[in-house]
């Protein structure tokens, strides 16, 4: 399966959470499509097509971050922890994830004010006129979610060990399809 | 405190979280961050966390590379790697050497439908190698073949790399990913005559196909042809621009897989998800690699740099060297697309004071990175091979790579002493 690495409900919630996110990328991606061709063939752009693809992918994006902060497969470099022990690397582990939620509680925090300086000056969208502060609203909950997801991957680093997942996941697709073939 | 004094702090924080295994972004972040608040103080340094995380993930321009890694993504779930071999084998194959010659062709075509070079290398070792290893390949050979092809992803556009160089020194990515052709199309000759030349008599010859299952082979890939034509044939005339471009491409992917049932709904959703996750981490490289531009502006570093270097004396080209032999030993440890963004703002300064062509320097970068993908003592192409041939060692594969590291190296000279190779196609767009 995509994902699971210990953590059962909060891995199988993840698992929904980036089925959405991932939907939602693919409805920017033809968002996209139907822009271009609306622009280009008909001369009949959809309205708001920047605003709205840029905005629900950093919702996407935001979300996605919460997946990280759990599977642990953010770009790092794994040269000293694959090089010791199991418990020198559960040390390494335990205060790279650390320093995550550091800086995503830090990220909550500024966000949110910037949410709520969107909603005080009410930004909007240039054509429909949409407001940008439940976007960010959204993007802030995904920044949420990973603050809640990093503390669940950190307390499984320290309580039972478990390794942080490596960045690529084609090559993660890819051991799948050879595990099944 | 001084700058300097900030700058080297700075560094040495970021070398050790990055050691600890902190995410590269998160540690960029913080040093940036905690360098900008040293200099600028604590309150406008954390004021940046409230604009620019959501100013990088909701860019409009950065959303190409969520569509190109899709585009990727979904073109390795529906089997159009194995359609390229099949052709390139139909037409390659009798040869001596064949095989090898195929599965260089198959990853040149899947790398102008995949910007990663870890998904080509991946995805061409489970099609190409068993095949070759049944045809009596020498494993070194076989897999230093594959090593060296998926290469060919990071250079022959789409690639996500360059899209992402692209981005940080504001240069057009549409224009480097025309560039990116003729260094593209060398290489895959290069890499050819590699095969026939080192390998060539060792190397075992294959069946004959007629010539109407030769023509026949080609119908698995107009897929590929039509994806290639959509993405990169309309950027290079300007129909669309790369955002769209890459949409069209990752859409078209789709469609094509869905319609001749390679894809079903469920593949189509574990794809987003995948895709979504590997954007996921680069956007974070990116968002950390804004907060550390606002440190490398106040601490001046990159301005230090280049007067540093350009004082040595070392000569334009000198220089140049260094900073490649720089970014060479670096990919030693360092991902391909987080050395990209973490050097690139430091050293650009330098190549734009030595009066190097931006779109050029985007290739040869691209290129020394690439190189980095199959040497000791990393080498990630290398390392996701043997995780799929396992009982292939490493130094085999390392050995079968090695005259491809040579031809790469003259490549880069080759590159370096005739820039036309990289910018006559950029100069003759629209």
């Amino acid at each position: 399966m995509l994902g699971a690495q210990g953590g059962g409900p909060v891995a199988r919630i993840l698992l929904i959470i980036e089925r959405i996110a991932g939907v939602l990328l693919g409805l920017v991606t033809v968002l996209i499509v139907i822009s271009a061709v609306g622009r280009y063939i008909f001369a009949w752009p959809v309205p708001d097509a920047f605003d709205l693809s840029r905005l629900v992918l950093g919702v996407a994006i935001a979300w996605g971050i919460a997946s990280l902060g759990f599977h642990g497969t953010h770009i790092k470099v794994d040269l000293l922890a694959q090089s010791v022990g199991a418990g020198p690397r559960r040390i390494i582990n335990a205060v790279a994830w650390a320093v995550l939620l550091v800086f995503t509680a830090l990220l909550t925090w500024k966000i949110f004010e910037r949410l709520e300086s969107a909603f005080y000056a009410g930004d909007a969208t240039m054509e429909l006129r949409l407001a940008h502060w439940p976007f960010i609203l959204a993007i802030w909950l995904g920044i949420v979610a990973a603050l809640f997801t990093t503390l669940v991957r950190l307390s499984l680093i320290v309580r039972r060990g478990s390794d942080l997942g490596e960045y690529d996941g084609i090559d993660e697709q890819l051991r799948e399809d050879i595990a099944r073939s | 405190m001084s700058n300097e004094l900030v700058a080297g702090g700075g560094f040495a924080a970021l070398l050790i979280l990055m050691l600890l295994r902190v995410p590269i972004g998160v540690a960029m972040g913080l040093v940036g961050i905690g360098g900008f608040g040293a200099v600028v103080g604590m309150g406008p340094a954390l004021n940046l966390l409230s604009q620019s995380p959501i100013s990088t993930i909701t860019d409009f321009n950065l959303t190409l590379i969520p569509f190109f890694v899709l585009m990727g993504v979904l073109a390795t779930n529906s089997g159009m790697s194995s359609e390229l071999f099949r052709a390139g084998r139909a037409w390659l194959g009798s040869l001596k050497g064949g095989l090898g010659l195929a599965s260089v062709g198959a990853c040149a075509g899947f790398a102008a439908i995949c910007g990663s070079s870890v998904a080509t290398a991946a995805t061409m070792t489970k099609i190409a190698y068993p095949e070759m290893k049944k045809a009596g390949y020498p494993d070194d050979a076989a897999t230093g073949i594959v090593a060296a092809g998926g290469t060919l992803g990071i250079l022959i556009p789409p690639s996500v790399v360059l899209a992402v160089y692209g981005f940080i020194t504001e240069q057009d990515i549409g224009i480097l990913f025309i560039a990116g052709i003729g260094p593209g199309i060398l290489a895959v000759l290069m890499y050819m005559a590699t095969v026939r030349l080192w390998y060539g008599s060792k190397l075992p010859g294959g069946e004959p196909f007629s010539f109407g299952e030769a023509m026949g082979s080609l119908k698995g890939v107009w897929a590929v042809g039509l994806l290639f034509v959509a993405v990169i044939v309309s950027i290079y005339f300007g129909i669309v621009t790369a955002t769209e471009a890459a949409a069209a491409g990752a859409f078209l992917t789709a469609l094509i897989g869905l319609a001749r049932g390679k894809l079903g709904l469920s593949t189509l959703l574990d794809s987003l998800v995948e895709a979504l996750r590997t954007s996921v981490a680069i956007y974070i490289v990116l968002i950390g690699a804004t907060l550390f531009g606002y440190f490398l502006a106040v601490t001046q570093a990159p301005q230090d740099l280049t007067r540093f270097l350009l004082e040595l004396g070392a000569g334009k080209y000198g220089t140049l060297l260094l900073i490649m032999l720089m970014f060479l030993v670096m990919g030693c440890f360092l991902d391909a697309m987080a050395m990209i963004i973490l050097m690139v703002p430091i050293v650009f300064p330098v190549i734009l004071e030595l009066g190097f062509d931006p779109i050029w320097f985007g290739v040869i970068i691209v290129m020394t990175v690439e190189l980095g993908l199959i040497t000791p003592p990393v080498g990630m192409n290398v390392f996701v091979i043997n995780s799929i041939a396992q009982r292939v060692s490493l130094p085999t594969i390392f050995r079968g790579v090695l005259p491809f590291v040579a031809v790469d190296v003259i490549r880069l000279l080759l590159l370096i002493a005739f820039p036309a190779i990289v910018l006559f196609l950029p100069s003759s767009m629209n």
